[in-house]
């Protein structure tokens, strides 16, 4: 969600710019901190985490230095300039077609060596190229030694050595910047003369092409030479032979050459602290029983760390309902606040440290590098069901908002696995159903709360499984692409990073309780007290009442049925909803929430839970899904499976409960 | 650090974390019964057993094993005091005593600080 949001509002920024600003692009292989930079020169607080392909649209920012102002572009991560997935084309597509003013190779100085290819291909397409060599502060705590100068040297063009976390060479950036903003380089390196020769032929012949003077005829001829589809498409011309493998194999020589002088590799790398822990949490089973420990922490953390300041902020609402109540004298005004508004959203709000804690775990989880190997070991899991651990990584996402779990499957290769992610993506338990969770587990489970609540979260991952692989068998009959996804190396978060994090994605959820909640809360008292100032023959029991029947075997009270509707808004709605219908201390005929535990048994409230967790996704997940799958055929057979499964499993859940309990 | 003390270690640890889970999930012995977490606690002792099949000719495996194994059981001891810390303050604020000698699962949160200092010993030898 936070993820469309800012892109639209990054886009603006991008339409009333000048034209008098320079632009520069920050281009790099995934993983290497072109978003850290990007933050660090612009000081905006872009998503940041340690796993390749977290940024999957381009993002733009301003700066100023000296007497400029340079509007800065980040990219997605991409190694080549041959891109397969979304988000790669969306870097090629930008460097290609909309040519910045300069471009900032970010390269990681703990792999220097793998990822200066990308920048022999940067070189060949255009000239304003900078190279930022990140991370220098690990590098340099790892004993390797980088001569800054020496490969400026070799290929013509400024390097500087930053730090997106100390701030090291920041300013250095920046200085460069400035300067090319103002002259300008352009430089070749060559390739083995009998590449040469084929390039300087071709681009003899692309020179008489009018339509194609806006590109480089040498990077035209090169690209040719590699039979990139594109290019070739492009020039209608057809080189014959392919000669990637030669042009790849001197792109390797030149960098090995480069680096001899001004390269130096610590000698104890080898079995480190990384291998290590490696070894252990990505062993064949080992590593999914850790998996599974590590997710029992995290919710029962969630769970159990949060209750005595969620009880604060209960006591604290309850206060303050009773106040307003005591203290505006006009009756529908003193309930709309007290009720309404104080209840309904203030329900919501009570749930602000578990929604904390729970994004501050996954910010925990992304920032450490552990994300990506639970997506590894998982992988072979997944095999069987024609996914990959990449869509795992997914729908692991999920767990803080379906939205961003669906946005990120741009970085899945394979279509057809994609949109198989994208339909399944919903039934993740993500962070908004977990108000709904708590409130009901702790009226009905008591002790056993935080187990209920783990058990959903357990029987949600496994029902996105087989809904993957029911979908796969029904829908395609795809392969999965294999897993090939680059293990970060460990990283020791940070507090500052992890605070930026969790308040990052945590605000989104206040944004909501200011907003959606609110409006909810007040429709839902309005409904409730007219027209004739009693729940129980209000507007809000009209139209529950109406719908009873057909819930009536699953024992759902017109309450609940009433809360579902409205959580379509957003899932928090539910709590809200039930505790106006249920808590409204003001209106007379309402029951009161503990009634609620006389009304129904605890299988009918687990089959609740469950329901609230399968039936028709939030519209933000829906519109997401819409756009990602481009096609709303997709979002009625996701939305419909979803309900019908939901009103089964409740069903079942309420006959197989009442059968032992 | 030796090979035959990170044998050692293996073996004390992954027995002694057996124990505890098995304490866990039953109760009997200065904490009240958790299967659940029992089994959290059992996967830890499972993360040194599987050191003592690595062979003997990797010694780095094993200790790979006795490295995120300790520093496993050092984050159950720290889950646990902070549990019990919580559950404790929640009490406190609802103006009620909640919590007695049994819940703090003491055999728990002990044996966590001393693999907190094994860990650290086998991490430096990482530096
Ligand atoms: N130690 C250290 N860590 C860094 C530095 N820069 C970035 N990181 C970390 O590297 C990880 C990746 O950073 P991002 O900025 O998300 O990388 P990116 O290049 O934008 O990644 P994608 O968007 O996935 O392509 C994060 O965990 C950062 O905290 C740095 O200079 N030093
Ligand atoms: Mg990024």
């Amino acid at each position: 969600m936070s993820n469309s949001h800012s892109y639209n509002k990054a886009e603006e920024i991008g339409t009333v710019v000048p034209s008098k600003y320079t632009s520069v692009a920050l281009l790099g292989n995934p993983n290497v901190g072109k978003t850290s930079l990007f933050n660090a020169l612009t000081g905006a607080r872009q998503y940041v985490a340690n796993w390749p392909g977290v940024t999957i649209e381009k993002r733009v920012g301003t700066m100023f230095y000296g007497d400029r102002a340079f509007r800065i572009i980040d990219l997605p991560g991409t190694y080549t300039l041959g891109a397969t997935s979304i988000d790669e084309k969306v870097a090629r597509d930008y460097l290609i077609y909309e040519s910045p003013d300069l471009v900032v190779v970010v390269t990681d100085a703990m792999n220097l060596e793998r990822s200066l290819y990308l920048l022999l291909q940067v070189l060949e397409l255009r000239g304003n190229v900078i190279l930022a060599i990140n991370s220098i502060d690990e590098a340099k705590k790892a004993g390797i030694k980088i001569d800054s100068k020496e490969l400026s040297k070799h290929l013509g063009i400024p390097v500087v050595l930053t730090s997106a976390f100390t701030g090291e060479g920041i300013g250095n950036l920046k200085e460069a910047m400035l300067k090319i903003s103002r002259s300008g380089i352009h430089v070749h390196y060559l390739f083995p003369e009998r590449i040469e020769k084929l390039i300087s032929k071709l681009s003899s012949s692309l020179k008489l092409k009018k339509e194609l003077e806006n590109f480089d005829t040498r990077w035209l001829s090169i690209k040719l030479l590699e039979r990139d589809e594109e290019v070739l498409k492009l020039t209608g011309i057809d080189p014959g032979a392919d000669y990637s493998a030669d042009i790849a194999n001197s792109r390797y020589e030149f960098i090995k050459e480069l680096l001899k002088d001004s390269y130096r590799d610590s000698e104890k790398h080898y079995w480190d602290l990384n291998t290590a822990i490696d070894h252990v949490v990505t062993h064949k089973y080992l590593g999914i029983l850790v998996f599974f420990a590590i997710m029992y922490l995290v919710f029962q953390v969630t769970y159990s760390f949060a209750e005595p300041f969620t009880t604060l902020i209960e006591m604290g609402f309850n206060a303050l309902g009773a106040f307003v109540d005591k203290s505006v004298p006009i009756p529908w005004l003193a309930s709309l606040l007290s009720d309404g508004v104080i209840g309904g959203v203030g329900a919501v709000i009570t749930f602000v440290p578990s929604i904390f804690i729970l994004f501050l775990s996954l910010g925990i989880l992304e920032e450490t590098g552990y994300l990506p190997r639970a997506a590894f070991v998982i992988d072979r899991v997944m095999y069987s069901m024609k996914l990959s651990g990449r869509s795992f990584m997914s729908m692991l996402l999920g767990f803080g908002c379906n939205v961003s779990s669906i946005m990120s499957t741009r970085t899945i290769s394979e279509p057809q696995e994609r949109i198989v992610t994208i339909l399944v993506s919903p039934f993740i338990s993500c962070s908004a159903r977990l108000p709904v969770y708590i409130m009901i587990s702790s009226v009905f489970f008591g002790k056993a709360a935080g187990l209920a609540i783990f058990s959903l979260y357990v029987f949600s991952v496994l029902f996105t499984f087989a809904s993957a692989l029911l979908f796969n068998k029904l829908l395609f009959k795809g392969k999965p692409s294999p897993m090939i996804m680059e293990l970060p190396r460990y990283r020791k978060p940070t507090i500052r990073s992890l605070m930026l994090y969790t308040w990052n994605r945590g605000k989104h959820f206040l944004e909501k309780a200011g907003t959606i909640i609110l409006a909810a809360s007040i429709v839902i008292w309005v409904l409730s007290y007219f027209p004739t100032g009693n729940i129980l023959t209000s507007f809000a029991s009209i139209l529950g009442k109406s719908l009873e029947p057909l819930f009536r075997p699953l024992g759902f009270t017109w309450q609940m049925v009433t809360a579902l509707i409205f959580g379509g808004a957003a899932k928090e709605v539910i709590v809200s909803s039930l505790s106006t219908l249920y808590g409204a201390s003001s209106l007379p005929g309402n029951p009161g929430l503990a009634t609620l535990a006389s009304q129904i048994t605890p299988p009918v409230a687990f089959g609740f839970l469950i329901f609230v967790l399968l039936y028709f996704p939030c519209f933000a997940t829906i519109a997401a899904i819409k756009n990602e799958s481009g096609s709303w055929k997709y979002v009625w057979i996701t939305v419909l499976y979803g309900l019908g499964i939901a009103y089964l499993l409740a069903l079942i859940t309420r006959l197989i409960g009442g059968a032992f309990l | 650090m030796s090979t035959r003390l990170v044998t050692i270690l293996l073996t004390l640890f992954a027995t002694l974390m057996s124990f505890i889970a098995i304490n866990t999930i039953f109760g009997f012995f200065l904490t009240i019964p958790n299967p659940v977490f029992g089994v959290i606690i059992f996967i830890n002792a499972l993360v040194y057993f599987y050191g003592l099949l690595e062979s003997r000719d990797y010694p780095k495996r094993r200790k790979a094993h006795l490295l995120i194994g300790s520093y496993f059981s050092y984050l159950l001891a720290l889950f646990q005091i902070l549990f019990v810390l919580a559950f404790w303050l929640n009490g406190k604020i609802e103006g009620y005593c909640n919590i007695n000698l049994q819940s703090v699962n003491f055999p728990l949160v002990i044996s966590g600080l001393i693999a907190s200092f094994v860990n650290d010993y086998v991490k430096k030898a990482y530096n």
